[in-house]
């Protein structure tokens, strides 16, 4: 699976299914794990474009997976990575976005439009090397703004 | 001395009276008989003879009499102070006015009036002063907040059970023993800024000290307060916070989770929602699949928002059950029925032993459903795919017996006797990743606790757990 472009990493069996309908329908390859575990596993094998992994999860929660990933990784911040989040404001953005070099934080409830949109800038980007992988600061606080609005 | 001068003594005041009263019958008696005499009439100064003594005699008789009765009552009053039993209460009469002598008794009598109420006084106040120290001690020995009086270099003088059970200390010698030693002892490991704080020469200092590692461990108010203003002596009290902090650490955690439960369905409501109305051509299999997990994280907000009602119920303390005849049969039916989908979701093996025959109960059909769908819930939330559950109902004479026992994660020995606290949930990974708001079981436990019935555990962690509600008939 050379070519797999976004891997996921869900708990939850609805977020999973949605994502996984809307992936599947905007013809991406893609992958779904239950934890993080799982994901940390499958990432010892393939390279994908993306990775999106939620934050709450059984086993190993996705700080621990990036964490992980960020770690053994040989150029540092190489895999492009969205957090999806449900926790609100008491997260640690500036860790997260600048230590852990997260490309996007996405807070729940999020739009799946917006989230496609969100994958098909990562999937482009990788396509023109010369863009940044990861997006400008602006780009994630409106994004927030736009989630504050939204909710 | 004006009573000196005024008044010569008893003796010399008789003398003097009854020699001038004398010289003066004799005169009189002298003057009469030489009259009379002279005269040639012996028979009437033989009666005049006899008269006149007696006479006088009368008058110094009532004289003595005017002279003496303030000595006479004095002397009264004395006897029936010799004849008072108690020798400790002398009571005394006050004297009618009659000059300095009666003057002076009163003056007597009031001053032996006033020592006695002062010695009444004195003795109550012995008594209760007796009383206090007595009563002080008790409520110092009673009091659940450690308290120790130490010197100025902390050397304990005082000190009751609390504080000891608190500081540790096991030897009943406390001799020497110093508070700060021993608190740095006990707790300087957890607290690196103790020893500083412990050297303030403040008069009032309070200061947090963590027992251990983590929250459970342990939490103490220690606060030092200087008896006087020298500060020769000095309070300790210590007070055990644990409980407060855990219950504001589980209320903390309360709102993270709340956050989390409110989010991830309403996160699934709205991508769902969304799609079916931007995507076209969706499957008619996977259009109604959606539906249905809408409905499903519509439950499940549901299920949260009942919950935040029981615990405004739990929070108040103020649990009203309402009970009437209950067809449990049909209850537990229902609250099967309710569950079944997520068991057959998850194709946990679901069995039930369930009696042929109901008896008759009172209960609350609401808050006991409500009590049921929480166990079987929790039995199917947390027991992995493919595990087994099983719901046993017993009857007998005195009691109904609902078993709830599944094959999930389990509760280790350290987490199962907080499981009923409110806010409580596992440190379980496992658990932590499933939604959940620590209410389902506190309320449960009070449910059954209003109904006079018993909810108890048993779990061991990877094997599973048994919940089991115990409903007096």
């Amino acid at each position: 699976m050379s070519n797999l472009q976004v891997l996921v990493a869900e708990d939850d069996r609805v977020t999973a299914d949605i994502l996984s309908f809307n992936l599947r329908r905007r013809g991406l390859n893609f992958e779904v794990c239950s934890d993080g575990q799982l994901a940390w596993e499958r990432l010892q094998d393939v390279r994908p474009k993306l990775l999106m992994t939620d934050h709450q999860m059984p086993r190993m929660n996705g700080l621990d997976l990036i964490e992980r990933i960020r770690e053994m990784e040989e150029t540092p911040g190489a895999l492009p990575i969205f957090l999806c989040s449900a926790k609100g404001l008491e997260i640690d953005r500036h860790y997260i976005e600048e230590n852990l070099n997260v490309s996007k934080i996405i807070f729940k409830p999020f739009s799946p439009r917006q989230v496609l949109r969100w994958i098909d800038e990562v999937l482009q980007a990788d396509i023109e090397p010369p863009v940044a992988s990861s997006p400008p600061v602006t780009t994630v606080a409106g994004a927030n703004v736009d989630m504050q609005r939204l909710l | 001395m004006r009573g000196k001068s005024a008044l010569p003594t008893l003796v010399h005041r008789l003398i003097t009276e009854y020699l001038l009263l004398g010289l003066a019958g004799l005169l009189s008696l002298l003057v009469v008989a030489l009259h009379l005499a002279f005269r040639g009439q012996f028979a009437e100064s033989a009666a005049l003879a006899t008269v006149i003594p007696i006479g006088i005699l009368l008058i110094g008789g009532i004289l003595l009499r005017r002279t003496v009765a303030t000595q006479a009552d004095i002397e009264s009053e004395l006897i029936s102070v010799s004849r008072q039993v108690d020798g400790s209460q002398i009571t005394t009469r006050r004297l009618p006015q009659g000059g300095e002598v009666a003057d002076g008794w009163n003056r007597i009598s009031q001053r032996l009036g006033q020592l006695a109420s002062i010695d009444r006084l004195v003795q109550r106040l012995a008594l209760t002063a007796d009383g206090t120290s007595h009563s002080s001690d008790h409520i110092l020995n009673a009091l659940p907040d450690g308290i120790a009086i130490a010197d100025r270099s902390c050397q304990i003088q005082q000190i009751n059970p609390s504080a000891r059970a608190i500081l540790k200390l096991t030897k009943d010698d406390i001799a020497g023993v110093k508070i700060d030693d021993v608190l740095l002892n006990n707790f300087g490991a957890f607290n690196p800024r103790l020893a500083v704080q412990l050297q303030s020469t403040a008069r009032r200092t309070a200061m947090e000290l963590r027992c251990g590692e983590s929250l459970p461990d342990g939490v103490l108010r220690v606060s030092r307060n200087f008896l006087d203003e020298t500060g020769e002596q000095c309070v300790w009290s210590f007070r055990d916070l644990t409980p407060q902090k855990l219950a504001e650490e589980a209320r903390n955690q309360f709102v993270l989770t709340a956050t989390h439960e409110l989010r991830t369905p309403l996160t699934n409501i709205r991508a769902l929602a969304e799609t079916l109305a931007v995507e076209t051509d969706i499957d008619v299999e996977d259009q109604k699949r959606f539906c249905n997990h809408i409905n499903a994280e519509a439950t499940r907000l549901a299920r949260f928002v009942d919950e935040l009602l029981d615990l405004s119920q739990l929070e108040a303390g103020a649990m009203q059950i309402c009970v009437s005849n209950v067809d449990i049969e049909r209850l537990i039916h229902e609250v099967i029925e309710h569950v079944q989908p997520e068991l057959e979701h998850k194709q946990i093996q679901f069995e039930t032993v369930l009696p042929a025959k109901y008896p008759k109960v009172q209960l609350d059909k609401d808050k006991i459903t409500g009590a049921l769908i929480n166990l079987l819930g929790n039995a199917a939330k947390y027991t992995p795919d493919g595990g087994r559950v099983q719901f046993n109902v017993e009857v007998d004479a005195d009691h109904l017996t609902l078993e709830v026992e599944d094959s999930g994660y389990g509760i280790s020995p350290e987490e199962l006797p907080r499981v009923f606290e409110k806010f409580y949930r596992s440190d379980d990974e496992r658990v932590r990743s499933l939604s959940g708001s620590g209410l389902g079981l506190a309320f449960t436990y009070e449910v059954v606790r209003k109904h006079g019935g018993q909810l108890s555990a048993t779990s061991e962690l990877d094997k599973g757990s048994r919940f089991t509600i115990q409903l007096p008939l």
